[in-house]
This record gives structure tokens, sequence and C-alpha cells, in this order.
């Protein structure tokens, strides 16, 4: 707290109070310029602590009961989806997956997982849009929390030797999807 | 029509403001007569501009004229004439447009009221205002324009307006109370400027800005209690406040206006703080336009922000500038406002009068710092951060209860010098309700170490309060009055006085609400098949059955739940799901069964095809009185600003006498 | 680093694994994915705690997750969200506790995968010891600022009013001086 009074009477002064000039600029310009640089943040960003590490391993069945795991599918770049039926982006970026799965079929494992849906919501968005690929049941959450998902869709693009290499927030871009898959291949 | 109508108005008040503005600051300072009168007629100008442009918005939204771009942002045929009225302020560039019609009704209010015996300040006062008004003004006729005609062939249906809006009755008067709030700061600190421009700061002008803050305060708290009551009706979680950015944006000016408030007292009662005062009510209404920034440009997450637009980088501008002005401003011209400090001991009133603004300086600070560090981290360190709540309580907890310490040891103190026993006396004598309160909430069930140090704190200066509330009527009753003519004719004479002591007496009611509800919840959740039974506390709730009500503008799935207390059926509660078309994720509105003591509070959380359902109970305690004490405050605001019966006639000395009987 | 697995089905599998896992050396962990074990892998190190039940895991379990924000919400605690995802991580986090794990490893896991956002309350390193000091800063040191101010204050003799203060003011002053001087 800055006590800017000061103990002088009458009224005669028109000088220049310095302290008052020095507290209110050291506040004001490092707060307009953080201000400033943070219109061009993205709110919506958020870098995974998880790049670079090994992805973290699970066995999740799909929606046919078939058990999957993770690690079985190593020596294979691995693009591991986070959707739910009810998110824009995923009906967005659908016909991407679709159309990448088809493009690479054996090269490249295509997984989703769903993330905090139903299953039959799920089965009637399959039903519809037709399924790229194995649909994963995330029995309480537990692997969108060992990968920190923050909402759905969320895509990680894992490489030969398990490591995740990148993630990618809401739709993934076609371009993006080839440009990440050609590299790791 | 409306469009071009309503940018008409929109136009014509923005030029009164770009003319009174400088003709405003020119006549303040050549103290010319003919200057101020111009100055007035274009204040009043600009208000009748902004009411005729609001209501050529009211016409728009209720003729459902697609063609103006607000219109077609929020408008819908399917919502009720009610809810379109209101969705004036349920988004971006409508609420700006509210913002500026309560401006011009404050601006009228204020020189109306002070037309008289304020020459020396008044021209510049309303040029400041009308400079503001300025800003706010070519954000409607530029960037943020509601009227802006839609290109293209006319829609014939909108989506309606924000579902959160539509839910709640809550949701109707919160914005419009918290921009009386903010835009109510807009007067004092035009008084201050004023007084800066002129170098003086004189009881006559005094008294006038305490009181102008006073309503900006009173609608403030007003504003941030609905805003925390509706998000404890509405957003199913149970509580009311969480420390949210915009929350903390509303808080921010609310804390340094109290701040001011009180430094204005010693001002006036010992002439000293002269300066201190206008720096608070200058940041008060700097901190009113950043809380406007940080929830309209979208650089915080929130959930109250507004959707990220292109004005942010405007108000951030107008930030800059302005904050830039007031310090220049201030720098020239703080000395000369002069302290004619007068001698006061260690154990006086105006230390703890000098702390309490320290108290709340501090909570601002750190509120403010915790609000804005991530934007610093995110700059400095390139990584995302939250600051939420277990940092903000670990930090204003114990400056609040710094805050209600002083409550209770301030009035107890006298003002000036005081020797020791005098002090040690009236510290003592509120003793005994520092225990009853440290009493009661034990015996409530609380048993962390700041509950009870609140409860204590509570006790002792509710006794020091009411006593002090008190003591003209009993100095009275001692002199033979009668209870109701001693207790009138006291307050008579000084509303002021048993204003602020009730204003006090709502904070401790909200604070112990607080503390109470805070630390003695009780939850329990539960999946229920229709006839399935659940407990909470001594409730018991029984599903009877699940409903489907499709209603014009929304679909909710409610549960109907019969609540049984020992034995007895209460009543039903129905929570809902609430589904608005055109937004996937379902809003849950909890059902809440009030009562003097605790509420209960009923969410559905889910409902299955096979008709179980997932439901949360939360029992809190006192949650009501936290509604309560604001409501209190309210009250004590609208009394001070009743003018005491000294004022007329010149018995000046009246207020001298029940003044300093009341310290003794 | 040594892993434990989590298996939905079966304690006793839980156990062994962990009991395994403690004896596998690498960080490969997925060698040791038993087959037809459903579950993931956390990546989170041994228990340091005895294991927890009743009303003490309850209450710890507030305790963590109202420090932990909401993935799905606005600034909004995992103790406090009624969404769907922060009921999964707090059931997770009652999970971990109920095995053993501490507080802080429970944090580390989730900031782990989340990333420091996660923490409602910011870590006390680097930068962000700023906000930690900041609160203490102002306050110590506007109350040395009101001491020393006071303190003058009394020293000081009145100092003659200037001519803006009115009669009745001084008035109120004059009669509250005297009569608290008198007490």
């Amino acid at each position: 707290m800055s006590k800017p009074s000061k103990k002088t009477v009458g009224s005669s002064k028109r000088r220049l109070n310095r302290w008052v000039l020095a507290i209110g600029f050291i506040v004001i310009v490092p707060t307009v310029f953080l201000f400033a640089k943070s219109f061009s943040f993205d709110k919506e960003f958020i870098e995974s602590p998880l790049l670079g590490k090994p992805a973290p391993d699970f066995t999740l069945t799909d929606l046919d009961g078939n058990a999957i795991s993770l690690s079985s599918l190593r020596g294979k770049p691995v693009v591991l989806n986070f959707w739910a039926s009810y998110c824009a982006p995923c009906v967005t970026e659908h016909p991407t997956f679709t159309a990448a799965a088809e493009f690479y079929q054996d090269q490249v494992q295509f997984l989703g997982v769903i993330y905090q849906d139903t299953e039959p919501r799920i089965e009637a968005f399959n039903q519809q849009f037709g399924a790229w690929g194995p649909t994963l049941i995330d029995p309480g959450g537990k692997a969108a929390i060992a990968y920190g998902i923050y909402g759905p869709p969320e895509t990680f693009f894992i490489d030969r030797e398990g490591v995740i290499r990148l993630k990618v927030i809401s739709a993934v871009h076609p371009r993006l999807m080839k440009e990440t898959l050609d590299a790791l291949l | 029509m409306y469009s071009t109508l309503g940018q008409a108005f929109v136009l014509i008040a923005l030029t009164c403001c770009a003319i009174g503005a400088p003709v405003g600051f020119a006549a303040g300072a050549t103290r010319s007569e003919a200057g101020g009168k111009w100055v007035m007629r274009l204040a009043f100008g600009f208000a009748a501009s902004m009411l005729a442009a609001n209501l050529v918005m009211v016409a728009a939204l209720l003729a459902h004229d697609f063609s103006v771009a607000y219109v077609a942002q929020v408008g819908s045929t399917a919502t009720p004439t009610i809810i379109t009225v209101v969705s004036l302020w349920s988004a971006l560039e409508g609420s700006i447009l509210l913002w500026g019609l309560i401006l011009g009704g404050y601006i009228v209010a204020f020189a109306v009221l002070q037309r008289r015996g304020h020459r020396d300040y008044m021209a510049y006062a309303l040029a400041t205002a009308l400079l503001i008004g300025a800003f706010f003004t070519f954000l409607i006729a530029g960037a943020a324009n509601p009227f802006r005609a839609v290109p293209g062939p006319l829609l014939t249906e909108g989506p309606g307006p924000n579902p959160l809006l539509q839910n709640h009755l809550l949701m109707i008067i919160h914005p419009p109370m918290l921009y009386l709030g903010y835009v109510g700061m807009t007067i004092p600190f035009a008084m201050s400027v004023a007084a800066l421009l002129r170098g003086q700061l004189g009881p006559t002008w005094l008294l006038p800005l305490r009181n102008w803050l006073l309503v900006a305060l009173g609608f403030l708290s007003a504003g941030i209690m609905l805003g925390g009551w509706w998000a404890y009706e509405v957003l199913g979680w149970g509580g009311y406040w969480a420390w949210d950015p915009v929350e903390n944006a509303s808080f921010l000016p609310w804390l340094t206006g109290i701040a001011a408030l009180h430094s204005a007292i010693v001002q006036q009662r010992r002439g000293s703080l002269k300066a201190w005062t206008v720096v608070l009510v200058l940041i008060s209404f700097l901190l009113t336009i950043l809380g406007t920034f940080l929830t309209r440009s979208g650089v915080v997450n929130s959930v109250h922000s507004f959707t990220q637009t292109p004005i942010g980088p405007m108000f951030l501008g107008f930030l800059a500038v302005l904050s830039i002005g007031v310090v220049v401003l201030l720098a020239l011209r703080i000395d000369t406002l002069a302290t004619e400090g007068r001698a006061s001991g260690m154990a006086s009133r105006e230390t703890a009068f000098l702390l309490n603004n320290l108290a709340l300086v501090s909570i601002m600070f750190t509120v403010l710092v915790g609000t804005l560090y991530p934007i610093a981290a995110e700059y400095l360190r390139d990584v995302k951060v939250s600051v939420g709540e277990p940092f903000f309580n670990r930090f204003s907890v114990p400056l609040f209860l710094v805050l209600i310490l002083l409550m209770g040891v301030g009035p107890a103190l006298p003002w000036g010098a005081s020797d020791w026993r005098t002090t040690r006396r009236v510290l003592v004598r509120p003793l005994p309700g520092a225990l009853v309160g440290l009493g009661i909430v034990f015996a409530i069930g609380a048993r962390s170490v700041p509950a009870l140090i609140a409860g204590a704190l509570f006790g002792y200066a509710l006794v020091v309060t009411t006593d002090q509330a008190l003591r003209p009527t009993r100095l009275r009753l001692k002199k033979g009055e009668g209870l109701p003519t001693a207790f009138v004719e006291s307050t008579k004479r000084i509303p002021r006085r048993l204003g602020g002591y009730i204003v006090h007496l709502g904070v401790l009611v909200t604070f112990l609400a607080v503390t109470i509800s805070s630390s003695l919840q009780t939850s329990s959740e539960a999946a229920l098949n229709p006839g399935d039974e659940a407990t909470v506390g001594s409730y018991t709730l029984r599903y009877l059955k699940g409903e489907t009500r499709e209603a014009s503008h929304v679909t909710k799935q409610a549960a109907v739940l019969e609540i049984t207390k020992n034995g007895r059926v209460v009543r039903n509660l129905e929570p809902t799901l609430n589904f608005y078309p055109g937004r996937r994720e379902p809003l849950s509105t909890p059902a809440v069964r009030t009562t003097v003591t605790h509420d209960l509070y009923v969410t559905l959380m889910n409902t299955s095809r096979d008709g179980s359902i997932g439901i949360r109970a939360i029992i809190t305690p006192a949650v009501v009185w936290v509604w309560i004490g604001v409501f209190m405050m309210v009250i004590g605001t609208v009394i001070c600003l009743i003018p005491g019966s000294t004022r007329k006639g010149g018995s000046s000395s009246a207020e001298a006498t029940e003044l300093s009987a009341a310290e003794a | 680093m040594l892993c434990s697995r989590h298996l939905r089905q079966s304690a006793t599998w839980t156990w062994l694994l962990v009991i395994g896992a403690t004896f596998l050396p690498g960080a490969l962990v997925a060698q040791d994915a038993a087959p037809g074990g459903l579950g993931v892998v956390r990546q989170i190190g041994k228990p340091e705690s005895p294991t927890r039940s009743g009303e003490q895991l309850e209450q710890i379990t507030e305790e963590v997750s109202a420090k932990l924000r909401c993935p799905v919400c606005q600034g909004m605690s995992v103790a406090d969200s009624p969404s769907a995802s922060a009921r999964a991580m707090k059931d997770e986090i009652e999970e971990l506790l109920a095995q053993g794990y501490s507080p802080a490893q429970v944090n580390q896991y989730f900031e782990s995968t989340y990333g420091e956002f996660v923490l409602l309350d910011p870590k006390r390193q680097g930068l962000n010891w700023l906000i930690w000091l900041a609160p203490g800063v102002i306050f110590f040191g506007g109350l040395a600022g009101v001491i020393v101010v006071m303190r003058s204050r009394a020293q000081d003799p009145p100092v003659d009013e200037d001519g803006d203060l009115d009669a009745y003011l001084d008035r109120v002053r004059a009669r509250v001086g005297t009569h608290s001087t008198r007490e």
C-alpha cells in the first residue's frame, strides 16, 4: 500500500509527484503489455506433458468385446482418438479418420476411445456414420485420465516405438493427419 | 427501419459526448457559467438519445425484426415476451447498449441532484463522465454495433438468447444490478477527477461523493450477491462463489470501494487521508473497467464471459489510456490535496480504519494477482497454470478474519488519542460476546480452527455493532425519552450512523453464514429406480417418477422426488435436466428446499433409458442467511443515503452532540 | 520407475501385479501386460502410505479433489463439479488414495498427464513464488506503513486547518476531541 499523503500545507505546489508516477507505471505498463500479449494465446491449447513420453499402456475391450492392448501394437504407428457422439468437432473430423483409415490400412492402427458417453449412443453414431476402426470402451474414464483428456475430441499420434509424438485438440485437419502419419511411417 | 433509427440515436449520443467532454473541461478551467450550462444540456442530450436507442432496440426485439444484427443474434419468435425484452442484455452488444443507458441515467441523476452549490466541480465532473460515455458510445456505434443491418435475405427465425439466461429469473435481474454497480462507479470517479483538477476536496464535495460511492456499492453488493445466488440455484454444484475470474473482477472494485468509503469517514472526521480516499476511488473505477475488459475480451477463462470479440483490444486501449491519464493526473495534482493530520494515538479508531483499508487493499491485491497470474505465467513460462479456490481461500480467509476483528475493535475505540486504561476497558467489555459466538459455532458442529475463530470474532463484533448502533437511543432513554421517540429521533438526526451499522450487521450475518455453510456441508449421491429411496441427513428422498416436459424453448427431464423428514412428508422436489435446442449438453437445474436453518439441494445428475436416475443431494446449513445478510447491507446503504434532519437549518451542533455522545 | 497395474476384475490380480511390477526393472510397461487383464497402466510408482478406507479415505479424497481442476469445467474443482468427467476423476482419486498413494503422488500423477493446468493450487516453485509471496509482502509492507504513519501522526502537533473545512466539522471535532481525551 503506497501512502501518497505528503505532509504539505498550502496549495502553491505544482510539482510532479514522482512516487505516484513511478508506482503507477510499474503497475500499468507490464499489466497492459501482458494483456496485449494474451490476445494471441490459444485458450483451447494446453500442451500435453505426455509428448515425447511412452504412451500409457492399456488393455480395453471394443464394442464387439475384443480386448485390445496398446502394447501389442508396437511396431506400427497408432492414432488414438478420444471422442463422443455429442461433440460437434467429432462429427467434423469423422470423414478425415474414415479416409485415413482406408488410405493407410495395415500401415497404421486407428483406435477410438469413448469419452464419457453411453454405448447405445456410440453404436447409433457408428451406424449412421460408419466406424473407421475399433471403438474402445473406457470404463471409469481411466484411459482418459491417463492421457489427460480435457474434452473430446483429442487425438494422439504414437510412433512405432510407442512414444507419443503429437497431440491434437479438437478436430484433426486432413492435411495434418497425412503429414503426421507420413512422418511417422 | 429500426436499424437506421437506432444508429441515428447512437450517433446523436456520441456527438453529445464528443462535444460535451471538451466543452466541460474548458468550462471547468475557465469557470465559465455558460459553458457549464452547455455541458449540462449535452449530458441530458446524451442520456435522452441513449434511452431512445435502447427503446428502439427493445421495439426491434419485440417486433422480431431479424434484419437488425442483434435481434438476429439473440431473438427468436419462440421466446416468451418477457425473455425477449431482457435479451437486451443477454449478449455483448446489447449489454453495452444497456450500459450506455445506465450511464446516461446516472449522469442525469447526478447533474440534477448536485446542480446547486457545486459550480467549482460540476463542469469537470460532467466532462469526465461524458468522456467515459464517449468511449462506450463509440463502441456501440462501431465495433459492438447492435443495430448493424444484416445483409442478404431477411431471416424469419433466430436462435434465441443464451439458455442460461432463460433458465432462471435471477439471471434477468443480476446483470442490470451489476451494471448499475459498475457504471455507478463512474460518478465518484468523475467527482474525484474534478476534485483533483480543481485541486481541492472540501466537505461539501466529499459528502455527495461518499453518497454516490454508496449508491454504486449498494448495487454492486446486490449484483454480486444475485450472481452468487443465481449460480447456486442454476449451476447445480451447490455453491455460490467459486473465485472465478469474472466473479473476482466484480469483487475487486467492491473491495477498494469499501476501503474508499471508510477512508472518507476518516477524512471527514479527522481531515486526514484525503489523497488516499481519492486514490482508492480512482482505483475502484479503473477496476470496474478492468473487470469489464476481462469479461468481454475473453482473455481469462470463465463461465461468465462473453465469447471472444474484436472489442477486447479496444477495451484494453481504453483501459491503458485511462490508467495512464489517471496516474499522470494524480502525479500532477495529488500534492494539492494536503492532509491536515491531527494527532491520534496508536490505539485509536483511525488506526482501525487504516488497518481496515490495509486488509481490504491486501485482499484486492491478492485476488488481482491471482486472477491475472495465469496470463503472466503463460507469457513468461509458456505454461498454462491455474489459480483457483484453494489459493484464494488460503490468503483471503485470514484477511477477512482481520476485517471482522477490526469491525469489532474499531467502533469500540475512541477517535483521537486515548490512554491504555480506556482502551482496555472498551475492548474487554464485548469479550463475552466472543465466547457466545464461539460456543454457537462449536455447538452447530464446526471444528475447524478458522471456523471457530470466525465464530468468536462474529460474537465480539456483533456485540460492539449493536451497542454502537443503539447508543444514541440509549442516551436519549437516559434523558427520559420514551423508547420509540428516542429511537426515531436519534435515527432521524443521523440516519447514516444507523445505516452504517446495519450494513455492518449484514456483513456479520453474511460472514457467519458463509463460514457455516462452507464448513458444514453434507452430501450424498445415489442411483435410484422408481420407488427407491435415498437418505441424506434426516431427509429421505423417494423417487416417484420421471417426467418429460416440453416447453416452447426447452425440453425438461424432471425427476419427481418425495421428500420425507423424520418420517413426515415435507414436499416434492423436482430437479430437472434441461435440454435446449442447439446445445448438446443439458443444463442441470437443482431443486432446493430452503429453510431458515438449512437448504436441501438436489440435482439430477443423469437419467437412463431403463428408468433409473442418478441424483446428488446436499444439505448446506445457513445458506439463506448469506442472501439475507447482503440484503441487510443494501437496506443499510439505503438508510445511509437518507439525508439527516440536521442538514436543514443551522442546527449542525445537533449532529455533533449526537456523534460525540456516541463516542462515550 | 516402477509401475503398478490396475485390474478392474480382481483385487488379487492387482496385488500380484503390483508385487510383480516392483521386480521389473525398466519402464517398459507394455511387456508386463497380462493377457486378458483389462485396465490402464498408470505411471505413478509405488504407494507411499498404508491403504486407506472409510471416513479417513472420504475426507482425504475431498481434500485432494478440491485442489484439482475439473477438466471439462471452467475453473471448478473436481470436488465441486457435478459433471461426469469430474466424477470419474474423483473416483480415480479415491481409488489411488485407497491403495495408499500419498496426496502428493496423486497430484503428481494428474500433473503428469494433464499438465500443471490441472492444479488449482499453483506449485510453489520458480515464478509461481511471485503469487505465493505477494499477499504477504503487500500486507506486512502495508502494516509497516500504517505503523510509521500512525507513529508520526501521534508525534505531530496538530496542523492548522485551512479554510475548506466548515465550522460544523470543527465543532464536531472539538466535541469529539475533548470528549475522548476526557475518558
